[in-house]
Protein backbone atom coordinates (compact mmCIF):
# COMPACT_ATOMS: atom_id res chain seq x y z
CA UNK A 1 0.00 0.00 0.00
CA UNK A 2 1.48 3.65 -0.84
CA UNK A 3 0.87 6.20 1.28
CA UNK A 4 1.06 9.43 0.17
CA UNK A 5 2.80 12.04 2.54
CA UNK A 6 1.83 15.75 1.55
CA UNK A 7 2.68 18.76 4.00
CA UNK A 8 0.35 21.56 4.00
CA UNK A 9 0.71 24.50 2.61
CA UNK A 10 3.14 23.13 -0.11
CA UNK A 11 2.45 23.26 -4.10
CA UNK A 12 2.26 18.98 -4.05
CA UNK A 13 -0.62 19.58 -0.81
CA UNK A 14 -1.85 22.42 -3.52
CA UNK A 15 -2.26 19.81 -6.18
CA UNK A 16 -3.20 17.06 -4.45
CA UNK A 17 -6.30 18.74 -3.25
CA UNK A 18 -7.38 20.26 -6.44
CA UNK A 19 -7.03 16.26 -7.97
CA UNK A 20 -9.17 14.91 -5.09
CA UNK A 21 -11.53 17.94 -5.55
CA UNK A 22 -12.09 17.06 -9.58
CA UNK A 23 -11.81 13.57 -8.95
CA UNK A 24 -14.96 14.25 -6.38
CA UNK A 25 -16.72 16.56 -8.61
CA UNK A 26 -16.38 14.37 -11.87
CA UNK A 27 -18.53 11.51 -10.44
CA UNK A 28 -21.25 14.11 -9.77
CA UNK A 29 -20.92 16.94 -13.17
CA UNK A 30 -23.59 14.64 -14.95
CA UNK A 31 -25.88 14.40 -12.14
CA UNK A 32 -25.56 18.37 -11.61
CA UNK A 33 -26.21 18.84 -15.21
CA UNK A 34 -29.70 16.45 -15.46
CA UNK A 35 -30.92 18.53 -11.87
CA UNK A 36 -30.36 15.55 -10.03
CA UNK A 37 -28.21 17.28 -7.52
CA UNK A 38 -30.58 18.79 -5.04
CA UNK A 39 -29.68 22.18 -3.50
CA UNK A 40 -27.30 21.62 -0.47
CA UNK A 41 -24.30 22.35 1.04
CA UNK A 42 -22.38 19.55 -1.44
CA UNK A 43 -24.41 20.65 -4.42
CA UNK A 44 -23.12 24.16 -3.76
CA UNK A 45 -19.73 23.33 -3.48
CA UNK A 46 -19.49 20.50 -6.92
CA UNK A 47 -21.36 23.95 -8.78
CA UNK A 48 -18.71 25.98 -7.50
CA UNK A 49 -15.59 23.71 -8.02
CA UNK A 50 -16.86 23.19 -11.94
CA UNK A 51 -17.11 27.24 -12.17
CA UNK A 52 -14.01 28.08 -10.70
CA UNK A 53 -12.36 24.96 -12.25
CA UNK A 54 -11.64 24.69 -16.13
CA UNK A 55 -10.85 21.09 -16.48
CA UNK A 56 -13.94 20.94 -15.10
CA UNK A 57 -15.70 23.57 -16.43
CA UNK A 58 -15.60 22.26 -19.63
CA UNK A 59 -16.29 18.60 -18.79
CA UNK A 60 -19.33 20.43 -17.94
CA UNK A 61 -20.05 22.24 -21.18
CA UNK A 62 -19.14 19.33 -23.27
CA UNK A 63 -21.99 17.34 -21.46
CA UNK A 64 -24.18 20.18 -21.95
CA UNK A 65 -23.53 20.60 -25.54
CA UNK A 66 -24.08 17.06 -26.00
CA UNK A 67 -27.34 16.49 -23.94
CA UNK A 68 -28.55 19.28 -26.34
CA UNK A 69 -27.32 17.29 -29.39
CA UNK A 70 -28.67 14.05 -28.11
CA UNK A 71 -32.28 16.00 -28.30
CA UNK A 72 -31.87 17.92 -31.30
CA UNK A 73 -30.51 14.32 -32.86
CA UNK A 74 -33.76 12.80 -31.40
CA UNK A 75 -36.34 15.11 -32.59
CA UNK A 76 -35.19 15.35 -36.63
CA UNK A 77 -35.30 11.26 -36.38
CA UNK A 78 -38.25 10.77 -35.05
CA UNK A 79 -40.51 13.04 -35.93
CA UNK A 80 -41.00 11.45 -39.23
CA UNK A 81 -42.33 8.16 -37.62
CA UNK A 82 -44.60 10.44 -35.12
CA UNK A 83 -46.14 12.06 -38.22
CA UNK A 84 -46.68 8.55 -39.75
CA UNK A 85 -48.18 6.92 -36.27
CA UNK A 86 -50.25 10.11 -36.26
CA UNK A 87 -51.77 9.61 -39.36
CA UNK A 88 -52.30 5.75 -38.25
CA UNK A 89 -53.98 7.28 -35.88
CA UNK A 90 -56.07 9.04 -37.65
CA UNK A 91 -57.26 6.06 -39.50
CA UNK A 92 -58.13 4.00 -36.54
CA UNK A 93 -60.11 6.99 -35.30
CA UNK A 94 -61.90 6.95 -38.58
CA UNK A 95 -62.39 3.45 -39.08
CA UNK B 1 -55.44 -8.74 -11.19
CA UNK B 2 -53.31 -11.32 -12.43
CA UNK B 3 -53.90 -10.60 -16.33
CA UNK B 4 -51.61 -9.95 -18.92
CA UNK B 5 -50.92 -6.47 -19.01
CA UNK B 6 -54.15 -5.84 -16.48
CA UNK B 7 -53.93 -3.33 -13.99
CA UNK B 8 -52.90 -0.54 -16.45
CA UNK B 9 -55.77 1.25 -15.61
CA UNK B 10 -56.27 0.38 -12.29
CA UNK B 11 -52.36 0.69 -11.02
CA UNK B 12 -53.35 3.91 -9.66
CA UNK B 13 -55.39 3.08 -6.56
CA UNK B 14 -52.65 0.31 -5.57
CA UNK B 15 -49.31 1.96 -6.14
CA UNK B 16 -49.51 5.53 -7.54
CA UNK B 17 -47.57 6.82 -10.70
CA UNK B 18 -48.26 10.17 -10.64
CA UNK B 19 -48.73 11.70 -13.97
CA UNK B 20 -46.85 15.10 -12.97
CA UNK B 21 -43.85 12.83 -12.80
CA UNK B 22 -43.79 11.47 -15.92
CA UNK B 23 -43.96 15.14 -17.76
CA UNK B 24 -41.56 16.97 -19.88
CA UNK B 25 -41.04 19.96 -17.13
CA UNK B 26 -38.60 19.61 -14.27
CA UNK B 27 -40.38 20.53 -11.35
CA UNK B 28 -39.06 21.64 -7.62
CA UNK B 29 -37.11 19.38 -5.89
CA UNK B 30 -39.69 19.71 -2.99
CA UNK B 31 -42.99 18.79 -4.89
CA UNK B 32 -40.98 16.14 -7.10
CA UNK B 33 -40.25 14.46 -3.74
CA UNK B 34 -43.90 14.46 -2.45
CA UNK B 35 -44.32 12.71 -6.00
CA UNK B 36 -41.73 10.32 -6.16
CA UNK B 37 -42.45 8.73 -2.72
CA UNK B 38 -45.67 7.43 -4.99
CA UNK B 39 -44.44 6.84 -7.93
CA UNK B 40 -44.43 2.95 -8.25
CA UNK B 41 -45.84 0.53 -11.32
CA UNK B 42 -47.33 -2.52 -10.80
CA UNK B 43 -44.41 -5.14 -10.08
CA UNK B 44 -47.01 -7.80 -11.75
CA UNK B 45 -46.40 -6.85 -14.99
CA UNK B 46 -42.56 -8.42 -15.51
CA UNK B 47 -43.42 -10.31 -18.61
CA UNK B 48 -46.97 -9.80 -19.60
CA UNK B 49 -48.44 -11.23 -22.94
CA UNK B 50 -49.23 -8.37 -24.92
CA UNK B 51 -51.56 -10.54 -27.21
CA UNK B 52 -54.18 -10.64 -24.50
CA UNK B 53 -54.22 -7.24 -23.77
CA UNK B 54 -57.70 -7.26 -24.72
CA UNK B 55 -57.82 -9.56 -21.12
CA UNK B 56 -57.16 -5.93 -19.55
CA UNK B 57 -58.22 -5.87 -15.75
CA UNK B 58 -60.30 -3.13 -14.82
CA UNK B 59 -61.25 -4.48 -11.14
CA UNK B 60 -59.46 -1.95 -9.09
CA UNK B 61 -59.63 1.18 -11.16
CA UNK B 62 -62.42 3.58 -11.61
CA UNK B 63 -62.66 2.10 -15.26
CA UNK B 64 -65.47 3.00 -17.58
CA UNK B 65 -66.01 1.26 -21.30
CA UNK B 66 -66.39 3.88 -23.86
CA UNK B 67 -70.46 4.09 -24.38
CA UNK B 68 -70.10 4.71 -28.21
CA UNK B 69 -67.55 4.48 -30.81
CA UNK B 70 -67.20 8.12 -30.54
CA UNK B 71 -66.54 8.13 -26.74
CA UNK B 72 -63.51 5.71 -27.97
CA UNK B 73 -62.23 8.16 -30.26
CA UNK B 74 -62.15 10.78 -28.30
CA UNK B 75 -60.33 8.88 -25.55
CA UNK B 76 -57.89 7.87 -28.01
CA UNK B 77 -57.61 11.67 -29.08
CA UNK B 78 -57.35 12.96 -25.49
CA UNK B 79 -55.43 9.99 -23.66
CA UNK B 80 -52.85 8.74 -26.92
CA UNK B 81 -52.49 10.65 -29.52
CA UNK B 82 -50.56 13.73 -27.27
CA UNK B 83 -47.88 10.74 -26.52
CA UNK B 84 -47.36 9.60 -29.94
CA UNK B 85 -43.77 11.39 -30.18
CA UNK B 86 -43.27 9.59 -26.94
CA UNK B 87 -44.27 6.37 -28.61
CA UNK B 88 -41.91 7.10 -31.32
CA UNK B 89 -38.97 7.73 -29.09
CA UNK B 90 -39.39 4.18 -27.21
CA UNK B 91 -40.38 2.38 -29.98
CA UNK B 92 -36.96 3.54 -31.80
CA UNK B 93 -34.66 2.92 -28.72
CA UNK B 94 -36.19 -0.55 -28.54
CA UNK B 95 -35.41 -1.25 -32.00
CA UNK B 96 -32.41 -2.18 -34.26
CA UNK B 97 -33.86 -0.63 -36.86
CA UNK B 98 -36.31 2.23 -38.32
CA UNK B 99 -38.49 -0.53 -39.50
CA UNK B 100 -38.64 -2.51 -36.62
CA UNK B 101 -39.45 0.35 -34.60
CA UNK B 102 -42.48 1.78 -37.17
CA UNK B 103 -44.11 -1.66 -36.70
CA UNK B 104 -43.59 -1.94 -33.17
CA UNK B 105 -44.80 1.37 -32.93
CA UNK B 106 -47.88 0.70 -35.14
CA UNK B 107 -48.72 -2.42 -33.28
CA UNK B 108 -48.35 -0.71 -29.76
CA UNK B 109 -50.81 1.94 -31.48
CA UNK B 110 -53.61 -0.58 -32.21
CA UNK B 111 -53.03 -2.65 -28.87
CA UNK B 112 -53.73 0.83 -26.63
CA UNK B 113 -56.59 1.46 -29.28
CA UNK B 114 -58.13 -2.24 -28.76
CA UNK B 115 -57.77 -1.62 -25.08
CA UNK B 116 -59.31 1.68 -24.58
CA UNK B 117 -62.35 0.04 -22.96
CA UNK B 118 -59.86 -1.38 -19.96
CA UNK B 119 -57.98 2.23 -19.36
CA UNK B 120 -58.67 4.56 -17.03
CA UNK B 121 -56.45 7.42 -18.43
CA UNK B 122 -54.26 7.95 -16.05
CA UNK B 123 -50.78 7.71 -16.59
CA UNK B 124 -51.06 7.05 -20.36
CA UNK B 125 -47.44 7.47 -21.10
CA UNK B 126 -46.63 5.27 -18.66
CA UNK B 127 -49.37 2.77 -20.26
CA UNK B 128 -48.20 3.29 -24.13
CA UNK B 129 -44.42 2.26 -22.71
CA UNK B 130 -45.95 -0.94 -20.98
CA UNK B 131 -47.73 -2.19 -24.05
CA UNK B 132 -44.40 -1.01 -25.97
CA UNK B 133 -41.93 -2.98 -23.90
CA UNK B 134 -44.04 -5.86 -23.74
CA UNK B 135 -44.64 -5.85 -27.77
CA UNK B 136 -40.77 -5.87 -28.03
CA UNK B 137 -40.21 -8.36 -25.77
CA UNK B 138 -42.87 -10.57 -27.87
CA UNK B 139 -41.80 -9.82 -31.01
CA UNK B 140 -37.87 -10.36 -29.65
CA UNK B 141 -39.06 -14.12 -28.85
CA UNK B 142 -40.42 -14.71 -31.75
CA UNK B 143 -37.75 -13.19 -33.74
CA UNK B 144 -35.33 -15.66 -31.41
CA UNK B 145 -37.35 -18.63 -32.69
CA UNK B 146 -37.60 -17.97 -35.95
CA UNK B 147 -33.96 -17.41 -36.33
CA UNK B 148 -33.49 -20.44 -34.01
CA UNK B 149 -35.13 -22.48 -37.12
CA UNK B 150 -33.14 -21.04 -39.85
CA UNK B 151 -29.89 -21.68 -38.31
CA UNK B 152 -28.69 -23.25 -42.00
CA UNK B 153 -29.66 -19.29 -43.83
CA UNK B 154 -28.33 -17.84 -41.75
CA UNK B 155 -24.72 -17.35 -43.61
CA UNK B 156 -26.36 -17.40 -46.89
CA UNK B 157 -28.59 -14.23 -45.83
CA UNK B 158 -26.90 -10.61 -46.83
CA UNK B 159 -26.33 -7.96 -44.46
CA UNK B 160 -26.34 -10.73 -41.03
CA UNK B 161 -22.71 -10.00 -40.84
CA UNK B 162 -20.97 -6.43 -39.83
CA UNK B 163 -22.38 -3.64 -41.71
CA UNK B 164 -19.79 -2.15 -43.72
CA UNK B 165 -20.06 1.72 -44.20
CA UNK B 166 -20.07 2.70 -47.71
CA UNK B 167 -17.21 3.97 -49.58
CA UNK B 168 -18.98 7.19 -49.82
CA UNK B 169 -19.63 7.82 -46.19
CA UNK B 170 -15.50 7.69 -45.56
CA UNK B 171 -15.06 10.31 -47.86
CA UNK B 172 -17.44 12.61 -46.53
CA UNK B 173 -16.43 14.18 -43.40
CA UNK B 174 -18.28 13.28 -40.47
CA UNK B 175 -21.06 15.66 -39.17
CA UNK B 176 -21.18 15.65 -36.27
CA UNK B 177 -25.32 14.96 -35.72
CA UNK B 178 -24.72 12.59 -38.36
CA UNK B 179 -22.23 10.48 -36.27
CA UNK B 180 -23.98 11.26 -33.13
CA UNK B 181 -27.33 9.96 -35.04
CA UNK B 182 -25.44 6.59 -35.73
CA UNK B 183 -24.30 6.44 -32.27
CA UNK B 184 -27.11 6.90 -30.61
CA UNK B 185 -28.84 3.86 -33.02
CA UNK B 186 -25.79 1.77 -31.94
CA UNK B 187 -26.31 2.37 -28.48
CA UNK B 188 -27.17 -0.64 -26.69
CA UNK B 189 -31.08 -0.92 -26.00
CA UNK B 190 -30.80 -0.46 -22.21
CA UNK B 191 -28.70 2.50 -22.60
CA UNK B 192 -30.41 3.69 -25.87
CA UNK B 193 -33.54 3.90 -23.23
CA UNK B 194 -32.48 5.54 -20.71
CA UNK B 195 -30.95 8.35 -22.99
CA UNK B 196 -34.32 9.05 -24.39
CA UNK B 197 -36.11 8.56 -20.96
CA UNK B 198 -33.55 11.12 -19.50
CA UNK B 199 -32.14 13.33 -21.87
CA UNK B 200 -35.22 12.95 -24.10
CA UNK B 201 -38.15 12.59 -22.18
CA UNK B 202 -37.20 14.90 -19.73
CA UNK B 203 -37.93 12.08 -17.10
CA UNK B 204 -35.91 12.18 -13.82
CA UNK B 205 -33.33 9.25 -12.48
CA UNK B 206 -36.35 8.13 -10.10
CA UNK B 207 -39.09 8.00 -12.64
CA UNK B 208 -37.04 6.47 -15.41
CA UNK B 209 -36.11 3.74 -12.69
CA UNK B 210 -39.10 3.02 -11.66
CA UNK B 211 -40.67 2.89 -15.30
CA UNK B 212 -38.23 0.67 -16.38
CA UNK B 213 -38.18 -1.68 -12.44
CA UNK B 214 -34.34 -0.60 -11.99
CA UNK B 215 -32.42 0.86 -9.10
CA UNK B 216 -31.81 5.09 -10.02
CA UNK B 217 -28.12 4.03 -9.40
CA UNK B 218 -28.08 1.85 -12.52
CA UNK B 219 -30.24 4.35 -14.62
CA UNK B 220 -26.80 6.88 -13.53
CA UNK B 221 -24.52 4.21 -14.34
CA UNK B 222 -26.27 3.64 -17.82
CA UNK B 223 -26.64 7.58 -18.10
CA UNK B 224 -23.27 7.75 -17.84
CA UNK B 225 -21.56 5.14 -19.91
CA UNK B 226 -24.65 5.70 -22.43
CA UNK B 227 -23.12 9.23 -22.72
CA UNK B 228 -19.60 8.07 -22.61
CA UNK B 229 -19.95 6.05 -25.59
CA UNK B 230 -20.91 8.43 -27.50
CA UNK B 231 -18.39 10.71 -26.64
CA UNK B 232 -16.20 8.43 -28.36
CA UNK B 233 -17.99 8.01 -30.45
CA UNK B 234 -17.95 11.82 -31.46
CA UNK B 235 -14.53 11.74 -31.43
CA UNK B 236 -12.84 14.11 -34.31
CA UNK B 237 -16.45 15.84 -34.98
CA UNK B 238 -16.57 19.69 -33.89
CA UNK B 239 -17.69 19.13 -30.23
CA UNK B 240 -15.52 16.73 -29.53
CA UNK B 241 -13.24 16.95 -26.45
CA UNK B 242 -10.79 14.72 -24.30
CA UNK B 243 -13.14 13.18 -21.28
CA UNK B 244 -11.65 14.78 -17.94
CA UNK B 245 -8.49 13.44 -17.19
CA UNK B 246 -6.05 13.45 -14.51
CA UNK B 247 -3.89 15.42 -15.99
CA UNK B 248 -6.08 17.98 -16.68
CA UNK B 249 -6.18 19.07 -12.85
CA UNK B 250 -4.86 22.84 -12.16
CA UNK B 251 -1.36 22.81 -10.69
CA UNK B 252 -2.85 25.26 -8.05
CA UNK B 253 -6.70 25.19 -6.71
CA UNK B 254 -8.39 28.47 -7.63
CA UNK B 255 -11.12 27.55 -5.29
Amino acid sequence: MRILVVIPGTPAWRRHRAMERCRASAVHIQTLLDQELFPSEFEADVRQHVHDCPPCAAEATVIAELKIAIVRVSQRGDAELAERLRRVAIELCED
Amino acid sequence: MNGAIGGYGAFGTRRCLCSAGLGNERRPAQVLDGVLACLMIDDNLQNPDVDDVDDLDAAEGAVVPPATAEERRQRFEDWIVPEIDFLARVARSMSKSAAEAEDLAQDTLLKAFKALGQFDGRYPRAWLFRIARNTAINRDQRSRERLLGEDDDLDRRPGTGSESADPGDILVEPIYDEVLERALDELPPAFRLVIDLVDIGGMRYQEAADLLEIPVGTIMSRLHRARNRLRVAIAGTALDRPLLAVDDVPTEPRS
